[in-house]
């Protein structure tokens, strides 16, 4: 914040005056007509080309504007009406703000000590009214008076602001505005407290996805930015095989894709997104993951939800993908064994081939410890530039500029069920999806120009 | 009149052996026969009580002699700490006396398990149905009998296909005259739990066991067959629902503790606190019930949250109803006494 300017003293006054009323007892500035506090004035009078030439010491009245506001400089200490009243704590161009000020000055203080009148005598009443029956209480004439002493400067200053809130039903509605908040928030923990909630089979937590949903909203939104290609691909409705590359250590990116489903379905299509078993196996990310609809990556688990016409995501590298190090990022791991080829033979799902580019830099992992995992009963020890030495900031992903390609589906119902059984063809398939999805990745990070930036 | 059909049961003087054996007598042309080595605290009405040990060779003579149609087993020691006498009684004698039941002639063997066979591991899928494994590799006693009983059992069920061998296995039991290791984790004063983790658990209410099993007894079924209830809670909404507080524990000191706290005798009581092991309360081991459903042909009752509900009134109403309680003991003892004269008298209904 910039300094105010030193100024000369002048002999001559601040043409302002306080509420219309109250000459302003500041020395002007010099070269103008009006004091630090008044300079808005200075400026709406003069309209182009009055400024005085000495005014290019000055800093421009507008531009060191009202932000100045906290650090008055003493001059001005001997008048608090004056510093506050005049620079405007609202936006000059809150049309409201603005109105209220102007009425304000127009209709002059009469006005609006009748109001005041009006409202203090309102409050008065409403007292005697709702205080209980024997309490000793001033008459409203008295209360009146006590009111007026107390508040009448106060009311003076936020006319507009404050005196709404001496309203008594303005009052009374806040009230009951913050009883129903307080009433329907408690209601709801204590549904949660007393176990009132209910689970799907798969451990799915409806309420949990409405707490977390705008949380990953933002992240998804603000923080990663996702870009969405090809959302024509997602099936708004039965069963569909979403399969995709893996990365970034926890998988955030699992999150996203059902987030990026959820967005982009005009039906806010629920996703379920099948986990490696190492997940479970961590405390926290267990629940989470459970919560918000993930399967344990198993045959039977896929079969099951694609059965009942859901839309299922694999992640078919696995472990291998989000253990990665960060000089094989975008390098496709194997896909597994061609489990999830099968379990789309069976079911006779739609294969939907998805590229998520970004997900790899959250976590840029440089090494990895195999005797402490091993100790510690992890897949891999991820070290990365803030893991562990940083604690809790270690935790904290980075803001990679992330894009979420959906494919052409492939249909495999050609083949059959019974072509589960056969390695050939379940091989064949593995191939073009792996093949297809590292050719979008690779595609996108030929256009991609920044990792943060996009 | 109408040949009798002859049923017994073992371990009737345990929870599991009355309840069955009660509902058993409900069921009309039906003859109980009730087995276990010391005699029921309470009387059941119209009980045919033998008292003998399961490994009692003898038995085979009394199947034989009483022409024993159907044998529900339910003599079971459940215990955490492994003890040569438990494990006798539970894995010996579950086998000395399913020979004896074939040897005997025995048609349908009922024997309760549990899905905690299963494992709970986290690769398991959500519905494990019975064509899995038996692969719980337990510390704790009870389960660790159960899996040699279950593997014991799949090599008895191919040895003798004409024998119908029906293997309950039931998720959490709760209800108010239940004592399962769930039931016992919920009746602490404070739930412990493992940090960040929520797993999802299947219940199934006592009186529906027990009508699981009366059931398979009336349609003669065989085969594994796991039983729960529908719908699943997790261990947090589980305690909730109980009012009980959870004592959230990092689960690295759990596992390293508790096998420690099991060598000595002082510290072996802490082993109370943990009456599921820390890994079924960390990984999911639910239970399809396809089978049930559509082999057994049985819906039970409740659903879990139901069951629990239950479970939890009437932990709620205990301490008030102690006393009436007694009273009401009394008054089952005199109905006893009216029936067994009844049935005395020679000009009875059975003439």
């Amino acid at each position: 914040m910039e300094d105010i300017p030193v100024m000369e003293r002048s002999a001559l006054r601040c043409a302002a005056r306080i509420n219309n009323t109250i000459p302003c007892p500041n020395t002007a500035m010099a070269g103008s007509a009006y004091c630090w506090a008044h300079r808005n004035l200075q400026v709406a009078e003069a309209d182009d080309d009055l400024l005085p030439v000495d005014d290019l010491t000055t800093p421009p009245p507008l531009a060191s504007g009202d932000n100045n506001d906290d650090e008055t400089p003493d001059l001005f200490v001997d008048d608090r009406l004056a510093s506050t009243e005049a620079p405007s704590p609202l936006p000059e161009d809150d049309a409201i703000a603005v109105n209220d000020r102007m009425a304000g000055r127009v209709d002059g203080s009469s006005a609006q000590s009748d109001r005041m009148a009006q409202e203090f005598a309102r409050f008065a009443r409403t007292a005697q009214l709702l205080a209980p029956a024997g309490t000793p209480l001033p008459s409203p004439e008295e209360m009146e008076r006590i009111l007026r002493r107390l508040l009448g400067p106060l009311y003076d200053r936020f006319s507009g602001g404050l005196g709404d809130y001496l309203n008594p039903d303005v009052v009374k509605g806040l009230f009951l505005v913050s009883a129903y908040l307080l009433r329907s928030q408690t209601a709801s923990m204590r549904r949660r407290m007393v176990g009132d909630y209910e689970l799907d089979d798969f451990g799915r937590d409806a309420a949990f996805l409405g707490v977390v949903m705008p949380l990953a909203q933002a992240l998804y939104d603000s923080y990663w930015r996702v870009e969405v290609i090809g959302a024509q691909n997602i099936p708004d409705s039965g069963r569909g095989l979403l399969v995709s590359n893996h990365s970034g250590v926890l998988p955030f990116d699992g999150a996203m894709l059902g987030l990026a489903v959820y967005n982009e379905t005009p039906s806010n299509r629920l996703m379920r997104g099948l986990v490696a078993s190492w997940f479970p196996t961590l405390p926290f990310v267990s629940i989470f993951l459970q919560k918000i609809g993930g399967a344990q990556a198993s045959p039977h688990n896929a079969e099951l939800l694609l059965e009942r016409d859901e839309l299922v995501a694999v992640f078919p590298e696995g472990i291998k993908g989000v253990g990665k190090l960060y000089r094989d990022r975008y390098q496709l791991q194997r896909f597994g064994r061609g489990g999830f080829i099968r379990v789309a033979l069976r079911t006779g799902a739609p294969i939907i081939p998805v590229a998520v580019t970004g997900a790899e830099e959250i976590y840029p992992m440089i090494a990895q410890l195999a005797p402490l995992a091993h100790l510690l009963g992890m897949p891999f020890f991820p070290i990365t530039p803030l893991f562990p030495w940083t604690g809790p900031l270690g935790f904290l992903p980075l803001p990679s500029k992330w894009w979420i390609e959906f494919g052409e589906p492939i249909d495999v119902e050609q083949y059959g069920p019974r072509a589960a059984a056969n390695p050939a063809i379940v091989a064949r398939l593995t191939e073009q999806v792996r093949s297809t999805v590292q050719q979008m990745l690779l595609k996108r990070l030929a256009q991609r120009r920044s990792v943060f930036l996009g | 009149m109408t040949p009798q059909r002859v049923i017994a049961v073992t371990g009737v003087s345990g929870r599991w052996g009355r309840a069955v054996a009660e509902a058993l007598l409900a069921q009309p042309a039906l003859h109980v026969l009730g087995i276990d080595a010391r005699p029921p605290q309470r009387r059941i009405n119209g009980l045919d009580f033998i008292k003998a040990d399961i490994r009692n060779p003898l038995l085979v003579d009394l199947l034989r002699a009483e022409q024993v149609d159907t044998v529900v087993h339910l003599a079971w020691r459940e215990r955490q700490q492994r003890r040569e006498a438990d494990f006798e009684s539970n894995v010996l004698g579950t086998m000395q006396f399913l020979g004896a039941c074939v040897e005997a002639g025995v048609e349908q063997i009922v024997l309760r398990s549990s899905t905690a066979v299963y494992g709970a591991r986290p690769e398991n899928p959500v519905y494990l149905d019975e064509s899995f494994p038996v692969a719980a590799r337990s510390s704790y006693a009870s389960v660790r009998d159960m899996v040699e009983v279950e593997r014991f059992l799949a090599e008895f069920a191919a040895e003798f296909p004409e024998l119908r061998l029906a293997v309950l296995r039931f998720a959490n039991v709760v209800g108010a005259d239940a004592d399962s290791p769930f039931t016992r984790l919920l009746r602490l004063p404070v739930i412990p739990s493992l940090l960040g983790f929520d797993p999802l658990l299947q219940l199934i209410d006592f009186e529906d066991a027990v009508r699981a099993l009366v059931h398979t007894v009336l349609t003669r079924a065989g085969g594994v067959v796991n039983v729960a209830a529908d719908e699943v809670v997790s261990l947090c909404q589980a305690a909730g629902m109980a009012g009980k507080p959870v004592l959230p524990i990092l689960h690295l000191a759990v596992y390293w503790t508790l096998p420690a706290a099991g060598m000595t005798p002082v510290t072996r009581r802490a082993r109370r606190y943990w009456p599921l092991e820390p890994d079924y309360l960390r990984y999911p081991w639910t239970a399809g019930t396809e089978r049930m459903r559509a082999d057994l042909g049985f819906e039970p009752m409740w659903t879990a949250r139901q069951a629990l509900q239950r479970f939890v009134e009437a932990q709620r109403i205990a301490p008030y109803t102690a006393s009436s309680e007694k009273q009401a003991f009394a008054d089952d003892d005199l109905d006893v006494i009216i029936e067994d004269r009844r049935r005395s008298q020679p000009t009875g209904q059975e003439g």
